[in-house]
Parts: structure tokens; sequence; C-alpha cells
């Protein structure tokens, strides 16, 4: 077990942070999209461009908020989506015997319990049974009564209750002593959102239906079922993808006079490489941050072998053990993102050390700061041209700790190759930092990493990061006794996940300001 | 449907209360000439200049230009550089602190005011975000405009490259952390202005479509404003944001199938804009759209973004400079600010060439003729970049140029004026005064006053 921070003083009561109203992602989109018409091809929304969701530093990424130009993107996808499905269309199949109107309504329930991941209100019902009437009667409309539910539909895919993830619908959300609890819906779809990217499968969506969602044991025990199927892949992958901050490997531009063996074709390869590593251990026997950092082995590609040297078994997987590289921290793809086209970049290596390992961020540089840097010296090392960093006051301040922890990674080149010279000059890869409070030396990004994996400060930081991916937003002071609970008892990423499920700022929430609740 | 707004509703949306709403109801906008109505393009690109390179020199009545701004020689006479304007609002206070590393301030260009988010965790909105706490003065005298003569597009925004919805990359903003998102594509900005336009009136087809559109945003509408009973304050402002987007989208709508004036419609872009190689066409293209729109009557107040305030994804293959960056990855925009060159001469060959981009704007303006002049005479083109220098991130003396406008109050003619060190705020208010929309100052109250620009 880790030895821990202090546990929770007994006076202290879990409790809960604020959430922002999110809308739905790009992916999620995109996928709720698909499991509503399963005959929808993967690039059916390739055209459209649906907005992209934005990068968050320190944490992961968010959607923004929608102007003119995402509502017509909205209305152009739910139209041009809904014409091209054709037979497949929902409502083609809803054969209606006698009173039509009586059949939309039974079709707008039924498709909006999906759409909007919980019951139709009665009064949205009434709304779009009007909206539908219109379209019938209108002299000018008069659509037929399948086209008419075709176009019902679009608008239910365009409206709050499908765009939000607000699963509470029109009533306000209910006490729950100085907190809100998530009810079943609401329940569901933050499993299902957060572990496959996905509305919730028909036994979640069943599970809701019987309010089976109100207590913790009931949420972690398909919080496990979630993560424990294959569509969980995807959200482990996403975090390790965004966690390492992977996103520019695919547009870097690497110099084949300084890198003669970098191809284009790497960059996906290593990022497949780091993905799959991590993938590995967190579906193993022991999913572990330690695991994670200090992993023995990896997975390559026929081109990634010879681009590391290694030779790997038949399923791709290579060990490590007389190879100087270890866990995800030392991967090609994380040395080559944060490198330059010509050169490693061990500012943006120890930056990334400090706010994804942790979790402490940097301030910009100070203002007008022109620095005279000397030109590339080929007789140098970068550790030696990079002096200035911590000679002149004004850098060292940052400069310091960052430039120390990036050095340790000096040894992987640029592009995400070992080497044990610069130059011809001996590598020096050793510094020192900071770590629980306590100053830490290191020979080498081996030695780093071990410390980082061992270091409780950076478990802590891992718990953070995870629990800022399912909560979507930061972890504010009403969070952090949660938060403790789940460092001091963490053990393993799967359990912890399953934690964090049944932990109060996933089913619970602080009521927002003004908000109207009923008593 | 327009858009009225009440004093109350324009204060509603801008948001933060230490700020110079101007005083709108106090004399409507000037009452422009319908024939000729006076138009306002912004544009913006980032990461500096290369001072030395950029100002011109003035002596008498002559004015030399610079290396950088040689292509706009034969527009000379209709230029006006302000030299001595200083961002403010973002050098003095801004939430990143010191200069806050002005890659991150494009929501604070036109709104002239502080940013209403700063740096997580404390602050979840971020520096992923930088989102600004105000309206945008494009889209303020977008609005006024609009009060005199309603077109279909109060504001038309438009980007080449660079990202949507964050600080990063948004100049316009309908109000505090409602981001304008600009369109990029131009096959989808010409299907927005001139999809099915025509001098006839539309067809039954036509008709139903439109139709059905409406009823479906009405829907929509409907469905926004239930749902933000019960929500705080802040979820109930995103669905305002939300709403007044398909408000807006409903009205563009409706005059997309009013009959056109004639106008020379141009047809639809054909070109594959995702490539770098292909951002000089992308760029003219814009170009000529925007020009269309404000030939046809779509709208008067043009927002053009050239990049964004990071431009990690400009780079420039057609002059020659690899992908090989010296600072970073690759040689972007981003780089060669941060590693100019021997001499500078990668910046001062690259900021040349968005001069080039300028001076074909102010090409096409002038071809389209008004009057007993052309449309820039009745257009003020303000150009400027967010930085003065990307190396150093200052905001100081920003690069800074307005065109045309012989009819509205501004004196151009070939003019250098050192103004020593005033806000930029100055300059926007100066500029809103002079198409006809009146203002004591714009933005952040601390920086009121205008500039005589006459």
């Amino acid at each position: 077990m880790p030895s821990s921070a202090a546990a929770p003083s007994p006076t202290a009561t879990p409790n809960a942070g604020p959430s922002p109203l999110q809308r739905l992602g790009q992916l999620e989109l995109h996928n709720t999209y698909r499991d509503l018409f399963p005959s929808l091809p993967d690039d059916f929304d390739a055209e459209l461009e649906l907005p992209a969701d934005n990068d968050v530093q320190l944490a992961f990424s968010v959607p923004g908020t929608v102007s003119d130009l995402e509502v017509k993107r909205f209305m152009d996808l739910a139209e041009s989506t809904v014409n091209a499905l054709g037979a497949d269309a929902p409502y083609r199949s809803a054969a209606c015997g006698g009173d039509q109107t009586a059949c939309a309504r039974s079709f707008v329930q039924s498709f909006g319990r999906r759409a909007y991941r919980r019951p139709v209100d009665p009064a949205e019902l009434d709304d779009l049974i009007a909206l539908y009437t219109q379209l019938r009667s209108d002299t000018d409309l008069a659509y037929g009564f399948e086209d008419a539910l075709g176009i019902v539909s679009q608008a239910m895919l365009q409206s709050p209750g499908f765009l939000y993830r607000w699963e509470r619908g029109l009533q306000p959300a209910q006490r729950d002593g100085m907190l809100v609890q998530y009810d079943d819906y609401e329940i569901a779809a933050r499993l299902s959102y957060w572990l496959w990217h996905s509305p919730p499968d028909s036994q979640l969506a069943a599970a809701a239906d019987r309010g089976a969602l109100r207590t913790p044991d009931q949420v972690a025990a398909q919080a496990k079922r979630l993560l424990d199927g294959p569509r969980a892949d995807a959200a482990l992958t996403d975090f390790v993808a965004q966690w390492l901050e992977l996103g520019p490997l695919a547009q870097a531009v690497k110099d084949t006079d300084v890198y003669p063996a970098w191809k284009p074709e790497l960059a996906a390869a290593m990022r497949d490489e780091s993905l799959k590593l991590g993938l590995d251990v967190l579906r193993g026997p022991e999913p572990t941050f330690e695991n994670l950092l200090t992993a023995r082995y990896t997975f390559v590609n026929t081109a990634l072998a010879s681009y590391y040297d290694v030779t790997p078994a038949r399923d791709g997987r290579v060990d490590l053990t007389n190879i100087p590289r270890l866990g995800l921290l030392t991967t090609g793809a994380l040395m080559a993102v944060k490198g330059n086209s010509y050169r490693t970049s061990p500012v943006r290596r120890g930056k990334f050390i400090l706010n994804r390992l942790l979790c402490t961020s940097v301030p910009p540089p100070p203002p007008n700061v022109v620095p005279e840097l000397p030109p590339p010296d080929p007789q140098k090392t970068l550790r030696e041209q990079m002096a200035m960093h911590r000679d002149n006051p004004a850098c060292a301040g940052c400069h310091d700790r960052m430039d120390n922890l990036g050095f340790a990674f000096e040894h992987f080149d640029g592009a995400g190759k070992y080497r044990d010279q610069e130059n011809g000059q001996k590598i020096d890869a050793s510094g020192e930092t900071t770590l629980d409070g306590d100053p830490r030396t290191f020979d080498d990004s081996t030695e780093l990493v071990q410390a980082l994996a061992q270091s409780p400060e950076a478990r802590a930081c891992f718990v953070r990061q995870w629990l800022r991916y399912a909560l979507g937003r930061f972890e504010l002071d009403a969070d952090e006794a949660s938060l403790d609970a789940l460092v001091s008892s963490y053990d393993d990423t799967r359990q912890l996940i399953i934690d964090i499920a049944r932990s109060v700022p996933f089913t619970h929430r602080a009521p927002a300001q003004d908000e109207e609740l009923t008593p | 449907m327009s858009l009225r707004l009440s004093r109350r509703e324009l204060l509603a949306a801008t948001g933060a209360s230490a700020l110079l709403v101007p005083l709108l109801d106090h004399g409507r906008a000037r009452a422009a000439d319908p024939a000729f109505p006076k138009r306002i393009i912004f544009v913006v690109t980032g990461n500096g200049t290369t001072e030395r390179a950029f100002w011109p020199k003035a002596s008498g009545n002559t004015l030399t230009l610079g290396e950088i701004t040689s292509p706009l020689e034969k527009h000379k006479s209709k230029l006006l550089f302000t030299k001595g304007v200083d961002m403010k609002v973002w050098a003095e206070d801004n939430p990143f602190g010191g200069n806050g590393d002005a890659h991150h301030n494009f929501g604070a260009i036109l709104t002239a005011t502080k940013l209403a988010t700063g740096d997580p965790p404390h602050d979840p909105g971020g520096p992923g975000l930088a989102l600004a706490s105000s309206i945008s003065i494009d889209q303020y005298i977008g609005r006024a405009f609009d009060q005199q003569m309603p077109v279909p597009f109060p504001v038309l925004s438009v980007r080449a490259w660079g990202r949507d919805g964050t600080g990063y990359a948004t100049l316009s903003w309908t109000g505090d952390r409602a981001p304008v998102s600009a369109e990029s594509d131009p096959k989808k900005l010409w299907n927005t202005l001139f999809a099915g336009r025509t001098q006839n009136a539309p067809d039954t087809g036509r008709i139903k479509q439109q139709k059905t559109r409406r009823s479906v945003l009405d829907y929509v509408a409907h469905a926004l404003e239930r749902q933000t009973q019960h929500l705080g304050k802040d979820d109930q402002h995103k669905l305002q944001i939300h709403l007044e987007a398909v408000r807006s989208v409903e009205r563009q709508l409706d005059a997309s199938s009013m009959p056109v004036a004639a106008c020379v419609q141009p047809t639809t872009p054909a070109l594959d804009f995702k490539p770098i190689e292909a951002f000089p066409q992308l760029v003219d293209t814009e170009i000529d759209l925007m020009t269309a729109a404000l030939a046809c009557g779509l709208t008067r107040v043009v927002t053009f973004a050239i990049g964004d305030g990071e431009d990690y994804n400009i780079y420039f293959p057609w002059l020659g400079l690899t992908g090989k960056g010296i600072e970073f990855p690759t040689r972007h925009k981003h780089d060669i600010a941060h590693r100019p060159g021997d001499n500078d001469r990668d910046k001062i060959q690259t900021e040349q060439w968005f001069m080039s981009k300028l001076a074909y704007l102010l090409d096409k303006l002038s071809s389209v003729p008004e009057g007993g002049g052309t449309m820039l005479d009745n257009t003020i083109v303000f150009w400027m970049n967010a930085m003065n220098s990307g190396f150093s991130h200052t905001v100081l003396n920003l690069p800074m140029i307005v065109a045309g406008g012989a009819n509205t109050g501004i004196r151009t003619g070939g003019r250098l004026l050192e103004l020593g060190s005033v806000a930029h705020n100055k300059v926007l208010a100066s500029l809103a005064n002079a198409v006809g929309v009146p203002m004591e100052g714009w933005g952040d109250e601390r920086y009121k006053g205008t500039l005589d620009l006459s």
C-alpha cells in the first residue's frame, strides 16, 4: 500500500463542488448519433466538421459554447443525417394502425427516451406534437405522417434535451442536504459518457428506469460492468492520449538532416505504441500508476522495431529489460512530441512533468523578455548551451525546476530515439528536484521516473487527473475531502475508476449559484 | 425579425459593470445614405512584426513605406498609420499576470476589456479558453447599424485557419463568455451567404424548406427558453447564448429568402482549403466572398482573423520557407516570430506577404463602384496585429493601419499619426464614431475617450 497523505479527519464531510452545464462533445455527439441510428457509417459526419472541443491545460478537453456557426452545423447534421437514413429511419418502422397523432406521441416518447437519455417531459411532448401537427396541417408544408416525424426527429436532435448533458429534464433538481444528488438518468449518462463516450446501453438504461442507480454500490456495479466491457478501451486510451498531450504529434516535422531515420509514418506508430502500452497496463493484472511509469515492455510495429533497434515477438511485444526505456514517459511518442524538429526540448519536457505528473502550473514568461540566446554551438551539449536559464536570476525561478526535470530525458533525442552521445560529447542526464518536500537527485530518466512512480505527490496528481477526466471540470475546495479519500485508498487504476464512480463528486454536485431546487 | 436592443438589454449583454456603454440611445446612429451605407472591416493577425520594417517615414507630405508595407504602395494615399497605440487593457492588467503571454489576447482586442477568465485550476476557464468578458465592437456596431437598416448578417465573421471559440482565436464576442465562431470553409461561407439567393421570389419548394427550418428553429428556441428555468445563473447564461445564436440563424434564414438587388454573386468556390499550400488561395477566396457580401448588401461589418494568437499551424511553403522549425517543431509563424532569421529576413518576408493580402482586399473594395467613387470610400478597413513583437510578446506600439473610408470621418491621405502612448480603446471608439455610431469611449472605462482622426 502506498504511504498516504494524511487521512481525512473524522469531521471532514465528503462534499462536492458545482458542476457546470456541458453540452455533448465532438466524439460524444458522433457516438450518440451512431447509437441512435445504427446504420450510419463511421464517417457520416466527416464533411460536416462538427465543432472540435477545446483543450484545457492541465486537464481534459471540453466542448465550447454555441454560436450561430454551431447552430447551423447542428441543423445541417440533423437534416442531412435524417434525410440520408431512408428506410432505416426509426420512424419508418413505426407502422401506425389507427390514430396517427397517437402513433406520433408514441414515437416521440420512445425516440426521445433514447435521444435525451431520459423520459420525455409531458410539456416537451406536447410541444413536439404541436410541431408535428403544424407540419401536417399547414398548407405550405402538408407533410405526410412519416416525413413529419422525420422533421420532428430533426428538431429533437437540435434541442437542448439532446445537445446538453442535462438528463434531469425540465424538473428542478432535488436537494440532498447541502448538495444535489444526480438522479438515475443522470448517473447512467455520467457513467456511459465517461467510460464509453456514448449514451447508456440498454442494460444501463433499464437500471435507470428501475431506479437502481441510487446507492454507491449500485453505481459501482454498473461502473465495473462498463469498465470491464471492451467499449471502455476508447476512454482508457483517450485518457492516456490527453494525459500525455500526444495531439500535436501527428503534425510534427523532424529535420531529416539531424534525424535521418525519421519518417512521418513513425508518428502514428509511436502514438499506437503509447496507447497500446497504456491500455495493456490498465487492462492487466496490476493497472497501477507505478506500472504505467515503469513497465519494462512495450509494443512496436515493424517500422518502429527497426527505429528502436529491437526485436519484437509476433504480437509486437518487446521486453525492455536491457533497454534504457521504461513505461509511458520514455516512449518515442512523448519524447518526440516534446521535441523540436532538430533537437530535444528539455523545457517542454520539464513543463510536462510539472503539469501532468505533479499537477503544478508554470506561469508564462515575464513581459518583454528578449533573451540574447547564443547561436547553436556544435561543440557543446544542449545543457551547456542553455546554462543562461539557470544562471540568470530572472529565468532561474521557473527554469531551474523545469530544466532539471527536462534534462533527465536527454538520452532521448528530439525524434524519440535513444542516444549515448550528443555532438560527440557524453550526455549528462543527471539532475535534482524536489519531490514530496524533499530534495531528490537522479542520474537519468530511469531514476527520475522510478522516483516519480514511488512519489505520493505524483500518485496524488495522477488521481487528480483521473478525477478531472471523470468530472469534466477542475476539482474545487469542496471536492478535496473526497479527493483525499481517493488518494489514500488508491491501489490500482481500475479500482480508482470504480471508487470515483461511487464518490460524492460523481454522484452529487453542489447547487449552482441561483439554481432553483425542489425543497 | 430584427434585433432591437434597449439600453438595458445592451448592458445585460455586455456583462461587466465597469464598462463604458456608449450612449446609443442618445442620438441614434446617424442616418446612413441607404444607397451607400458606411461599412467597417476589422482584420487582425497575430505574432507581431519587425518594427523597423513596418512603420513608414514621414517627411513633409511624403510618406515612404517600409519594406513590410511596400505591397500597399498603390494604395498609399488611402492609408493612415496610427503609431503609439498600446493594448493597455492587456499590458497593465490581464488575468495571466505581467504581459500575460499575449498569444492569448484575441478576446481583448475588439472588446478592449479585461478577459473574464484566467488560470486553471482555480479559474477553470483558464488559458485553454481565455474568454472575453464583454461584447466586441464589431458586434456592437453591427447591432447599431441593424437598428437603422437590417441586413441578413449584422456581422460576418471569417477566419483563415486558427481555432474556434477560444480566446486564442476569437475576435468577435456577443457578450460575456460568448464567442462567435468564424467560418473558415469557403464553400460553407458561400452557402451561408449565397446559396439559393436569387433576384426572384422564392419558389414553393424553397418556401417549404424555409418554413420547415423556421418551425424547427422556433421549436428549438422555445425548448431552450423552457430549459433555462430552474438552472443556475451561469448555466442559464450558456443557454441564453445558444438561444441568441438560434435567433440569429433564424433571421439569416428569413433574409435568405428575400429577393436581392442586382449584384454580381460569386460562383461556388471549388478550393480544397485544408492543405497549407492552399492558404494564399484561401485568404484570397475569403476576401472575394466578403467583398461580394458587402457589395450585395448582405452585411455591413466584417471581422476577419488571419490565423490566431498562436499561429502554430500557419507556415509558408509558397515563400520557400520549409517545414523545419528552429525553436518549435515546424517553421510556422510562431517559430518565425521567435526566431525571425538573419536580420529578421524571414519575419519581414512573411509579414510583407500578409500586407500583400491587405493590398488585395483594398484592390477588391476599390473595384466596386459606388457613387462617384468606390466601395472603399464608404468602408473603413482597420488592420492591426495582436502584438508588436511576437518575440517579447509586447503589446505596446501595436502595428496598426486605417485604410479607406474617404466618405467617413477618417482622413487618411498617406499619413503617419504619432499618438504617443494611447489606449487602443480610443482608436476603436474613433472608428465607431467615423462610421456613424456615436460613442464617448469603448470598452474598459479606465481608457475612455476618442481621438481626432480627421
